[in-house]
C-alpha cells in the first residue's frame, strides 16, 4: 500500500532529517508510529500523503507519486492532521459537501461513529470543543472508507472516555483492504489497538514489527534483584523494576508498548540487536 | 476519471467553496455597496456639477482595480493557513481544479458582481444627481467612446499578479505583492532607460517609456522612433502574454505547495 523507498528529506537547506528511509506498509493493518516529540513522526506522515516533497527517494501509494496528489489518490486516502481545520458549518452541511469526494463514503457509519462518540450533527464544527471537532473528524475520516488512513496524533485531546472510544471505533474500522497508521508519543493510547509498531528514532526507523511476532521473542515482567542476567532492558515503576527479556519458554504474552518504546528510545542496543538476530543464534 | 480535470468533481469543489466562503463574499459585496453608495452620493450631493460618465467610469476603475486586488489575495489565504491548506491539499480534487475555483471567484465572479454593485449604485446616483436640465448619461459599459470594457483587460493584468501573489505568499500577500510589483516596474523603467541611453549614444534625455515610443533630439532636429502603425497592435501581446504567464505560474505554484 505504502511504498518508501530511500528517501531523504529535510526543510529547505537545513540537515536532513531522514536519509535514506525505508518502510513498507500493508493492507489489513493497523501501524503504530511511536516516536519522542520532535523525531519527525510529522513529517514522515506529510511525506507519505504528499504534503512534503522528498529530496531524493520516494513515497508511492499504491505505486503513484503521493507527491503529485492525484485525485485518484486522494479519493482513497484520508488524512487526519494533528491540528484539524474545521470550516463555519455544521456536520451535517461539512458531509453534505464533502462526502461526495470519496466514493466510497457511508453515511450510515458515519452515523453510528457519531453516536458513539456522542458528537450532534446539527452543532456548528468551529463552535464546538477542540475534543468535539477532533472525534468528529475521526468519525468522518473512518466513514470515508478509504483504504489509507493516516492520523497524526488523534488522541491529543480527547478525554479519557473518548480515548476508550477512539481505540473501539478504530479496532471497529480495520479490515483486510485497509491500512491504518496512526503516530502517537502517547503509547499507552495505542494498547490493545495496533497490530504493528514502527520506532521513529535518531531518524530512522529502528523498529518495524508485529506485536505477535514481539511477544513470541520478547517477554514483558518485572524482575528482582538478582535476575539482572538475562535481563535485555530494565526501569523502575510503580510495580517494582519492569524488564524486557528473552522469550525462552515460547509462552505468548502482552508487549508493553510503553516499556518497548523506551528500551528502544533510550539508545539502548541491546533489544534491537536481539531481535535482529534469529533465535537459533541466541541459543548458541 | 480524469486526474487533471472532472466537470462534475469541479462542481462539488466549487459548492464546497461557496458553502464555506460564501457567507463571507456576501459581506464583501455589501461593503463593496456601501462604499461605492458612500463615495459616489457624496461627490454627486456636494459637487454642482453633475457626474458624468468619464467620473462613473473612474470608480468603476478604481473599485475594479482595488476592490479585485484586495479580495484576489485573499482567495487562496486556505494555502497560507498550515491547518487549512492541509485540508485542501488532500482534499480528492486536482490541483487545476483547486486552482480554478479561486480563479473562477476572484476573476469572474467577482469582476461581475463589482460592475453589477457599481450599476446598482450608478444608476441611482445618475438618477438623484443634478443635470442643470441636460438629460441622465449612465456610463455603457459597452461603448467605444469611452472604451470602459478596457477595464476587463487592465484588470486582468492585476488579478494574474495578484493571483500569483496570493497563492506564492503566505502572509500579508496584497502587501508584499503590491509592493514587489512595484519595486518590478521602477526596476523595468531604469533599466528600460539605461539600454536607450546606450544603445541611442545619449541623443534622448526624455523620459522613455518601455515598450513605448522614443524622442529623440539632434541637434535642431527632433526624431521619434515608433513602431509601423500596422504592427503597434502587437505590443497587445505583451500584456496578453504576462497575464497568461502569471496565471499558470499561479497554478504551478499550487502544485508545488508544501506544508
Amino acid at each position: 500500500m505504502v511504498h518508501i523507498h530511500n528517501l531523504s528529506f529535510g526543510y529547505g537547506k537545513r540537515a536532513p532529517l531522514f536519509e535514506n528511509l525505508q518502510l513498507t506498509l500493508a493492507r489489513g493493518h493497523i501501524y503504530g508510529l511511536l516516536g519522542k516529540n520532535g523525531a519527525g513522526k510529522s513529517t514522515l506522515l506529510k511525506n507519505m500523503v504528499g504534503l512534503v516533497f522528498p529530496r531524493a527517494g520516494s513515497c508511492r501509494i499504491n505505486g503513484q507519486p503521493a507527491a503529485k496528489r492525484l485525485p485518484s489518490v486522494l479519493e482513497d486516502l484520508y488524512f487526519l492532521p494533528e491540528e484539524i481545520y474545521v470550516p463555519a458549518l455544521t456536520a451535517a452541511q461539512f458531509v453534505a459537501n464533502t462526502a461526495g469526494f470519496y466514493p466510497r463514503f457511508s453515511h450510515a457509519q458515519l452515523a453510528t461513529y457519531l453516536a458513539e462518540f456522542e458528537v450532534p450533527d446539527h452543532a456548528v464544527l468551529d463552535k464546538m470543543s477542540f475534543g468535539q471537532q477532533k472525534k468528529f473528524m475521526i468519525a468522518f475520516g473512518l466513514a470515508t472508507n478509504t483504504s489509507l488512513v493516516v492520523m497524526d496524533e488523534p488522541t491529543n485531546g480527547l478525554d479519557i472516555p473518548s480515548k476508550v472510544q477512539f481505540r473501539r471505533i478504530m479496532a471497529s474500522a480495520l479490515t483486510e483492504e485497509r491500512c491504518l497508521i496512526i503516530s502517537t508519543h502517547q503509547v499507552r493510547d495505542l494498547d490493545s489497538l495496533i497490530d504493528t509498531v514502527v520506532v521513529l528514532h535518531n531518524r530512522e526507523i529502528v523498529l518495524n514489527a508485529e506485536l505477535d511476532q514481539l511477544a513470541e521473542r520478547l517477554s514483558f515482567t518485572t524482575v528482582r534483584e538478582g535476575q539482572e542476567a538475562e535481563v535485555l532492558y530494565a526501569e523502575e515503576s510503580v510495580r517494582g523494576r519492569a524488564a524486557i527479556l528473552p522469550n525462552t519458554t515460547g509462552a505468548y504474552g502482552r508487549v508493553d508498548l510503553e516499556l518497548l518504546f523506551n528500551a528502544v528510545a533510550s539508545g539502548e542496543q541491546s533489544v534491537l540487536n536481539y531481535l535482529k538476530h534469529p533465535v537459533y543464534e541466541q541459543s548458541i | 476519471m480524469s486526474n487533471q480535470f472532472n466537470l462534475a468533481r469541479f462542481g462539488r469543489l466549487f459548492r464546497k467553496h461557496t458553502a464555506e466562503h460564501g457567507r463571507g463574499y456576501l459581506l464583501s459585496v455589501a461593503v463593496l455597496l456601501g462604499l461605492l453608495a458612500v463615495l459616489m452620493g457624496t461627490q454627486a450631493y456636494v459637487q454642482n456639477d453633475p457626474m458624468i460618465p468619464p467620473i462613473q467610469m473612474g470608480y468603476l476603475i478604481f473599485f475594479l482595480l482595488l476592490g479585485g486586488a484586495m479580495f484576489t489575495s485573499t482567495v487562496f489565504a486556505s494555502l497560507a493557513d498550515k491547518k487549512q491548506a492541509i485540508a485542501a491539499l488532500t482534499l480528492p480534487a486536482s490541483h487545476l481544479e483547486k486552482y480554478l475555483v479561486g480563479w473562477l471567484y476572484s476573476y469572474v465572479l467577482f469582476t461581475l458582481a463589482c460592475i453589477g454593485c457599481f450599476y446598482v449604485v450608478d444608476a441611482a446616483v445618475v438618477s438623484f444627481d443634478n443635470w442643470h436640465g441636460r438629460p441622465a448619461e449612465l456610463l455603457n459599459f459597452f461603448d467605444a467612446k469611452y472604451k470602459a470594457y478596457y477595464a476587463l483587460l487592465v484588470y486582468a493584468f492585476m488579478h494574474a499578479i495578484a493571483i500569483w501573489g496570493a497563492v506564492y505568499f503566505e502572509k500579508m500577500q496584497l502587501v508584499k505583492t503590491a509592493f514587489l510589483f512595484f519595486i518590478g516596474v521602477a526596476a523595468l523603467f531604469v533599466v528600460n532607460f539605461q539600454l536607450v541611453q546606450l544603445l541611442l549614444d545619449h541623443v534622448t534625455g526624455n523620459m522613455v517609456v518601455p515598450f513605448g515610443d522614443i524622442d529623440l533630439g539632434i541637434g535642431k532636429e527632433h526624431y521619434r522612433l515608433a513602431l509601423p502603425t500596422e504592427k503597434r497592435q502587437w505590443l497587445g501581446v505583451l500584456p496578453a502574454l504576462l497575464v497568461g504567464l502569471f496565471w499558470l505560474a499561479g497554478y504551478f505554484r499550487v502544485q508545488e505547495k508544501q506544508i
